[in-house]
């Protein structure tokens, strides 16, 4: 197929007026399934110039990082091509959680802020108070500007250099490693036309997306693959999503969406929320495309959601298993589009020992994967071994990429560039192999926990729940738990208390410093001993022990429950605890 | 506990699938188990709809405890009180 896009741009504000040839094309914005805003991309053209006019006439100078805390709106998405029209570049970051105050949402963005060496803060009139008190939090440091507000005397639209910075993405906002990827508009657009291409987008398709925009796949996937190929796109909150999915799946019936993409949990979170009878009244019929990625594609998710959304016209050829990372942009590699899921049962123990090992019919010990496709346009892909060898196919290591749209830096972070970028190669953390020519993930990086869709470091957790009284410093370790479609954040941690009021008063602190900073609570909050968890002689803890240390603690726990003279009920396991793979 | 406070502390539990006995007034809310950001919202959604009042996104950042919220839930209640007040004097 032919890219049919003419006079390609060359940089995000460039791209923003080409789509504005068709005027009657642009963003639509929903709120409980009702559209609220229409912003057509020649109006958003328009306010950006207008929104860099009053950043120029507040001092905002080119290159500068300006922080954008908004949440889906058509203000967030006018802040953040009023920054690039500026000529300055935009940090989105997440915007505050309900129930937490200031001071803890300072902490969740201050790692950034610091890194960034952000000065400047677009925020939302709602948030007016909650941010000037913030402002205080950051010690004044930084300028908090209303986004309503931001409207210059003048409208300018300053010349990009298509080699500069456009955008930083953190993959960690916090304070113990915040990771700002910085990427420029050629490596950014280099990334819109592989993704443009791998999905075939037509000239007159919709898209649909209840993703976070200050997170890769919202903003990049949804938004500004949108923008560029000039279709239409529906924006609803995450919140509105999470509260009734149906509310989403009905865009595709009332509004005719024919794009979609969504972690797994979330197509998991449709089955259990969506009743069969309600399914029933939903057309899923013009459902071209569910990209499934940012977490592990389970092919047993996949035909639940099919099965489930059959009555409603959904056809499972649409789905089509990603993988990306905020590093490579965000698209790394693509399933073919309208071939469905495509899945392989290999022997979990050969898998375990880093080998590929198709499973027999009937094989008991057998792990399903699904392919995440071959790498998307500009983008190289290898799978190395400890020594950083490249791997014939069949056998498992770390996955490796380069390409046009692969980070070079980290913003103001020289030691975790080079940690991460060898001679233009991304060490990426995940495991996984090629198998017949696609790739397949079969485990993620070790410091990193995913779950519910959402990415977090283990070291934020762990740092977080090392803060809370009672807990030793080093203290905490993060685990991730497998379980039924999504998996499950279990703490582990230290402790010398042994009266039960004290220990619940650490398990209810350790659950409120990770909740009101990530706003993701721990499935469990387990307390060990002193010494109970694992480390190197030099005192780093072993995660990948993890595992193995809850599984211990449960079995203590039961033989002590059995112990008891009256008859307890069985503990509930949450999920099986399986070690992961570990090249 | 009066009635209302009774009430928000019934559709906390209910929405995160805990325990009364689990809470108190001066109880964070994000330390309490399951504060998922969905079952936060849904108990956000659940308070409004019981008492038919509408609780402002930036008014959830003023407040950290149950007690905090149970006194924002009032708070609301007497702002639509005194708007029906208007209403009715406005009509007459």
């Amino acid at each position: 197929m032919s890219t049919a896009i003419d006079q390609r741009p060359h940089d995000l504000l460039q791209m923003v007026q080409r789509a504005s040839g068709r005027p009657e094309r642009g963003l639509r914005f929903f709120r409980q399934g009702e559209e609220t805003e229409f912003l057509s991309y020649a109006q958003l053209y328009e306010d950006a110039g207008r929104i860099a006019g009053a950043l120029i006439e507040r001092g905002v100078k080119p290159q500068q990082r300006i922080a954008v805390v908004l949440p889906t709106s058509a203000d967030c998405v006018r802040a953040l091509w009023g920054v690039l029209a500026a000529g300055a570049v935009p940090v989105p970051l997440p915007p505050p959680l309900p129930f937490t105050k200031p001071r803890k949402y300072a902490e969740r963005i201050r790692g950034a802020v610091e890194r960034s060496g952000i000065r400047v803060l677009i925020g939302d009139e709602r948030l007016d108070p909650f941010l000037r008190e913030m402002g205080v939090e950051l010690e004044g440091r930084v300028q908090i500007l209303c986004s309503p507000q931001l409207r210059g005397d003048t409208s300018v639209h300053r010349a990009q250099d298509p080699n500069a910075a456009a955008l930083v993405q953190y993959t960690s906002g916090s304070t113990s490693a915040p990771k700002g990827v910085v990427l420029t508009h050629a490596q950014v657009l280099a990334n819109l036309e592989a993704i443009v291409q791998g999905l075939q987008v037509g000239p007159d398709e919709k898209g649909c997306s209840w993703l976070p925009l200050f997170h890769d796949m919202g903003l990049i996937g949804c938004l500004f693959a949108s923008v560029y190929r000039g279709i239409e796109l529906l924006l609803m909150s995450p919140e509105d999503f999470v509260l009734n999915p149906a509310h989403w799946l009905r865009l595709f019936s009332k509004y005719g969406a024919t794009i979609a993409a969504a972690p797994n949990a979330a197509y998991l979170h449709c089955v259990r929320r969506v009743s069969a009878k309600t399914a029933a009244t939903i057309d899923l019929s013009g459902w071209r495309t569910a990209m499934n990625g940012a977490e592990g594609v389970e092919p047993e998710t996949m035909r639940q959601f099919a099965e489930h959304f059959a009555v409603s016209g959904f056809r499972d050829s649409a789905f089509m298993p990603v993988y990306g990372m905020a590093e490579a942009t965000l698209a790394v590699s693509f399933s073919p589009r309208g071939e469905g899921v495509h899945v392989l049962r290999v022997n979990r123990t050969a898998l375990g020992e880093g080998r590929v090992v198709v499973a027999r019919e009937g094989e008991r010990d057998a792990k399903e994967l699904a392919s995440v496709g071959t790498p998307v346009l500009h983008m190289d892909v290898q799978v190395r071994d400890a020594r950083g060898h490249e791997l014939t196919s069949d056998r498992v290591g770390e996955i490796f990429i380069r390409g046009a749209s692969v980070m070079e830096e980290y913003d103001r972070d020289e030691t975790a560039t080079h940690a991460a970028l060898k001679d233009r190669w991304l060490a990426t953390g995940d495991l996984g192999f090629v198998f017949d020519g696609r790739l397949y993930i079969s485990g993620r990086r070790k410091e990193m926990i995913i779950v519910r869709g959402q990415n977090f470091y283990a070291s934020d957790l762990e740092h977080l729940a090392g803060q809370v009284k009672g807990v030793a410093m080093d203290g905490a370790m993060a685990i991730r738990v497998q379980g039924d479609g999504t998996d499950s954040l279990v703490m582990l941690i230290e402790n010398r208390q042994s009266d039960p009021e004290s220990q619940k008063r650490i398990i209810a602190g350790v659950r409120e410093a990770i909740s009101s900073v990530l706003g993701v609570a721990p499935d469990e909050v387990v307390l060990l001993g002193r010494g109970g968890l694992a480390r190197t002689s030099s005192g780093k803890l072993e995660r990948y022990r993890g595992a193995e240390i809850l599984l211990r603690h449960r079995e203590q726990q039961r033989q002590l429950e059995q112990a008891d003279t009256a008859p307890s009920l069985p503990r509930v396991a949450k999920g099986d605890v399986e070690a992961e793979a570990v090249a | 506990m009066t009635a209302i406070q009774d009430e928000v502390v019934r559709i906390i539990c209910e929405a995160l699938e805990i325990q009364t006995s689990e809470v108190a007034l001066e109880t964070s809310i994000r330390a309490l188990p399951n504060v998922e950001s969905i079952r936060i919202l849904n108990a956000i959604l659940r308070v409004e709809k019981r008492f038919a009042i509408e609780i402002p996104d930036a008014a959830t950042f003023q407040v950290e405890t149950v007690g905090e919220f149970v006194e924002l839930v009032e708070l609301q209640l007497i702002k639509n009180e005194e708007l029906a007040a208007q209403r009715e004097r406005a009509v007459a």
